[in-house]
C-alpha cells in the first residue's frame, strides 16, 4: 500500500496538513480538562509548594501540604476518569513528551525542593511562597495550553 | 524524526482523520469517533476496517455496566505509517 512516489500535488498535500491542524484542535480541545479543574489542580500544587518550604516542625503546615497533594492527585484522577467515561483513553506517559514539557515539569520539582531549602536555609517565609505562586502558574497554563504546544512542537518536527 | 512515506491507503481524507485523532491518544470509543469526525457508524466502519486489515488500527471491545464499548487504537505499525505519511505531506509542500 505504500508508494515513494508522489500521486498529489502541493496544494492537494496543503489541504490534507489543513484538515489535520483542524482535527488536532478538535482533539486538544476534546481533551482539554474545565478551568476550574486547572485551577483547583494548580492551586493545590501552589499550596503544596509553600507549605513544603514552610512545614518544619509545624503540624498544620505537614496538614495542608498532605491535604493539597491529595487534592491535586483527586484533580488528575477525576480528569482521567472523566475522559475514559466520555471514551477517550489518554496515554499517561507520553514517549513523545516535548521539551516544554520537560522543562515545565523539572522547574516545577526544583521550585518544589527548592522551596523547602530556602526556608531551611534563610527562615524566610517569602520565598515559599513565591515559589508556591510561580508552580500554580506553571501548572495552570501547562495544564490549559500543554495540548497545543505538544501538536504545535510534533508539527514542526 | 520519521521518515518521509506517501502512504495511499492513509491519505484518504476520513482516514487521515482518524489516524489524526487516534495518534495522540491510547485509545478512543467508536462512538466518540464518529462524534468527533460527524461520520456515521457504517461509514466509519468502513474505514476503519481497511485501517485494521493493513495493521494500523487495533479494536479492542470491553464491557462495562452491561454493554459493549469498542475501542480503538493506532498500531505501533500504523502511528509510523502516519508519521511518515504526514513528513511526505510536509515534502511535497516544501
Amino acid at each position: 500500500m505504500n508508494t515513494t512516489d508522489h500521486p498529489i500535488t502541493a496544494d492537494d498535500a496543503r489541504a490534507a496538513l489543513e484538515s489535520l491542524a483542524m482535527v488536532n484542535k478538535i482533539a486538544v480541545n476534546s481533551m482539554r480538562p474545565p478551568l476550574w479543574l486547572i485551577l483547583l489542580c494548580a492551586v493545590s500544587l501552589g499550596i503544596k509548594t509553600a507549605a513544603m518550604g514552610l512545614m518544619i516542625s509545624n503540624d498544620l503546615w505537614i496538614s495542608i501540604q498532605w491535604g493539597s497533594y491529595i487534592v491535586c492527585c483527586i484533580c488528575i484522577a477525576s480528569w482521567i476518569i472523566t475522559l475514559h467515561v466520555k471514551g477517550i483513553d489518554i496515554k499517561i506517559v507520553d514517549v513523545n513528551i516535548t521539551k516544554t514539557g520537560i522543562i515545565s515539569a523539572i522547574l516545577i520539582c526544583t521550585l518544589l525542593v527548592s522551596s523547602r531549602v530556602t526556608y531551611l536555609q534563610t527562615g524566610s517565609l517569602l520565598f515559599p511562597v513565591i515559589a508556591g505562586i510561580f508552580n500554580t502558574l506553571i501548572l495552570a497554563y501547562g495544564l490549559h495550553f500543554g495540548l497545543r504546544w505538544n501538536v504545535k512542537e510534533r508539527e514542526k518536527n | 524524526m520519521a521518515t518521509a512515506c506517501f502512504d495511499e491507503l492513509i491519505h484518504a481524507p476520513n482516514r487521515l482523520k482518524i489516524c489524526a485523532l487516534l495518534a495522540p491518544v491510547a485509545s478512543l470509543e467508536f462512538v466518540t469517533l464518529c462524534e468527533q469526525l460527524g461520520v456515521s457508524d457504517s461509514v466509519l466502519s468502513k474505514h476503519i476496517k481497511s485501517l485494521v486489515d493493513a495493521d494500523y488500527v487495533v479494536i479492542n471491545k470491553k464491557t462495562s455496566d452491561g454493554r459493549q464499548r469498542t475501542w480503538l487504537s493506532l498500531s505501533s505499525k500504523g502511528r509510523k505509517a502516519f508519521a511518515g505519511h504526514v513528513e511526505a505531506l510536509k515534502e511535497i509542500v516544501g
